[in-house]
């Protein structure tokens, strides 16, 4: 047999067998609600202005339905609907070095147009934020560091519903001079009627002096005050959707203390924990901060040192 | 089957097998998370995400298909500060077998860092040639800067050594893990080179410092280039004002990052993952901050080349850094900077 003829049986072989059918990922729509529930956002590739490039192709892998291209990918998270688009390194876009040279305000407009436009509900546009990129490169032995140069930003919507923030939803993109998006990720599930319900109960409850009273003496003592969210699964987590109304607080831990021995101080600062608590006053916990596989890597317990050394 | 070939085609055929073999021994394709929520021992308080953290980066990496496999998961008093620390610079260190093995792509670290900031003098200025006095007596160095930030005016603050605190069992450090000027250096291999004096026991591509205070503004390169000895880049938080949130979603951002899009940059992913994280949990920072990437090498082109890579890339150990002359970093802040911004940081 010839190599030639070799090499294409093994291609022969290798295309005869289909492989399962490569799912397209979602359009774009809306996200059908439950009775008083608050309606979701499904962004698909139909609605964005983000460019895969040339050589398109429907890609099904790492959980992930995609459109694949020469310049990037726009993916849709199979088990939850997040959508995510991210240029490649090497293309042209990707490689970048500054993209919007307007202001932050400009990109911020540009970007609540977009979203909206693309069918996020505008009702449930709380707020909008920049983000700043920056980007150096220098000698190390250059002093002064030379300053850091300002590449664009990114825009990030919020959501309310009412007056009530769902936190964990999020929808950002990034966009060059000619308004077109350069990355984007879009999480904008629908919030089911019950959770909203009981979040404003519980806002309604905060608002009355005693009530708000009887409420905090259920929680640990030395919390600093919290505010009503809607809380839920976020974008990254596994398994069942959740989705609660929580007393979200802040709680500050200091950071290491002074250690006369490494030299090493806190210098006053403090880690923050976001702790959630339910109408009753129990600590809830999210989805993703519950998570842990320690039952499927166990730990081995690990010898001391010296017994590694022997 | 060779035997059916002619010679010239099994040549071609039996060097691109070799060739195959040596791209692929090249490769690195291990996961190393070390995680601490229990800082019983020292270095407290304690913290309720870091586990969660770092294992949402493991699921997240090691998905149905991934060409990722973890190789280490440690987690609390199972942290020592020796994972980090090199054997060829200090006995007791064994990162080697750790933090910095061979075959490592990614090394993830989440817990607590110390956050000195250098300001101890509190003294107000306008530009940095006005920081003269640092407190040597609390390890204040030069060189200064004139800092402030959303939360602070503008006074001199010092170099000051960086660290990450573990709370191990068997800890030979206090917990602290000195990057800045301690016994470490991360991604020394036989395709890096010995030039950072470390050997080449070592091997991880990437390291990511989920820390409080990982860097303070404008010392970057300070900070980090003990560490550096062939690590294609490193990932951290650069803290402007405020600090570090204990968010339980950093990593398995980071890794949706690459599961969306492979090819595409993986100091971008660290970057778009402050985005992505919830508003009311500061994007992972409680005040004013920034994801930061730095990426070091032997000339100006090497470095703008690592810090360019794509998560492809950054698997091949062909990459590694051959010095730490030069660097190229990016930043993505939890505000807005105008787009005339000359400084971000620092009144020069």
């Amino acid at each position: 047999m010839r190599f030639e003829s070799l090499c294409l049986s093994g291609l022969a072989l290798l295309s005869s067998c289909s492989g399962p059918e490569v799912k397209r990922p979602p359009s774009a729509g809306v996200i059908t609600p439950d009775q008083g529930g608050a309606a979701g956002y499904q962004h698909g590739i139909d609605h964005s202005t983000f460019s895969v490039g040339a050589d398109q192709r429907y890609v099904n892998e790492f959980g992930l339905l995609k459109v694949v291209g020469s310049d990037g990918a726009f993916a849709v998270d199979a088990a939850n609907g997040l959508a995510v688009a991210i240029p490649n390194a090497h293309s042209s876009r990707g490689q970048q070095a500054a993209w919007f040279s307007q202001s932050p305000e400009q990109h911020n407009q540009l970007v609540t147009n977009y979203f909206i436009g693309a069918g996020i509900p505008k009702e449930q546009v709380g707020g909008v934020h920049a983000t700043t990129s920056l980007a150096a490169n220098a000698s190390g032995e250059q002093v002064p560091a030379p300053q850091p140069k300002i590449g664009g930003y990114q825009s990030i919507l919020d959501r309310a519903i009412g007056e009530i923030p769902v936190v964990d939803s999020v929808a950002w993109a990034r966009l060059d001079d000619r308004g077109r998006v350069l990355a984007e990720w879009v999480y904008w599930p629908a919030i089911p009627g019950r959770v909203i319900a009981e979040a404003s109960r519980m806002r309604e409850t905060l608002a009355k002096d005693d009530d708000k009273k009887t409420f905090l003496a259920k929680l640990p003592a030395g919390l600093s005050p919290g505010n009503v969210v809607i809380r839920h699964s976020s974008a990254t987590s596994t398994g069942t959707f959740v989705a609660m109304a929580s007393y979200d607080v802040q709680e500050r831990r200091s950071l290491p203390q002074p250690n006369a021995q490494s030299g090493q101080a806190a210098g006053g600062r403090a880690i923050i924990i976001i702790r959630h608590f339910g109408a009753d006053g129990k600590e809830l916990r999210l989805p993703q901060e519950q998570r842990n596989i320690g039952a499927d890597y166990p730990n081995a317990k690990r010898p001391p040192p010296a017994a590694r050394l022997q | 089957m060779l035997d059916i070939l002619p010679a010239e085609k099994r040549t071609i055929l039996t060097l691109g097998c070799f060739a195959t073999l040596i791209m692929s021994a090249c490769t690195s394709t291990g996961l190393v998370v070390e995680s601490v929520n229990n800082y019983s021992l020292r270095n407290g308080p304690s913290l309720n995400n870091s586990v969660a953290n770092g294992d949402g980066f493991i699921q997240g990496m090691t998905v149905a298909g991934s060409p990722w496999h973890l190789t280490t998961r440690w987690t609390d008093l199972n942290v020592w500060d020796t994972d980090f620390m090199d054997p060829a610079i200090d006995r007791a260190g064994d990162d080697s077998h750790n933090f910095d093995q061979p075959g490592t792509a990614i090394s993830y670290f989440t817990g607590h860092g110390f956050c000195q900031d250098g300001c101890s003098t509190q003294q107000l200025c306008s530009t940095t040639t006005a920081c003269t006095t640092p407190n040597k007596s609390i390890g204040e160095r030069n060189p200064p800067s004139c800092r402030f930030s959303p939360l602070d005016k503008p006074r001199c603050c010092y170099m000051v050594d960086r660290a990450a605190a573990t709370s191990g069992q068997f800890d030979q450090k206090q917990g602290v893990v000195n990057y800045t000027s301690g016994p470490i250096r991360w991604g020394e291999s036989s395709t890096s080179g010995g030039w950072a004096q470390a050997g080449s026991d070592g091997g991880t591509n990437l390291v990511i410092l989920d820390i409080s205070c990982g860097i303070l503004p404008t010392f970057w390169y300070q900070a980090l280039n003990n560490a550096a000895a062939g690590v294609h880049m490193i990932g951290t938080l650069l803290i402007a004002g405020g600090d570090t949130n204990n968010v339980p979603d950093r990593g398995s951002t980071f890794a949706k990052m690459w599961a969306a899009n492979p090819q595409g940059s993986v100091a971008q992913a660290w970057l778009d993952t402050l985005s992505s994280l919830p508003t009311s949990e500061g994007r992972g920072i409680n005040g004013y901050g920034c994801n930061i990437m730095v990426a070091m090498d032997s000339t100006s082109d090497r470095a703008g080349e690592r810090i360019s890579e794509s998560w492809s890339d950054l698997r091949s150990d062909n990459n590694d850094a051959q010095g730490k002359a030069w660097y190229s970093a990016r930043w993505q802040c939890n505000y807005a900077l105008p787009s005339n911004t000359k400084t971000a940081w620092e009144l020069p």
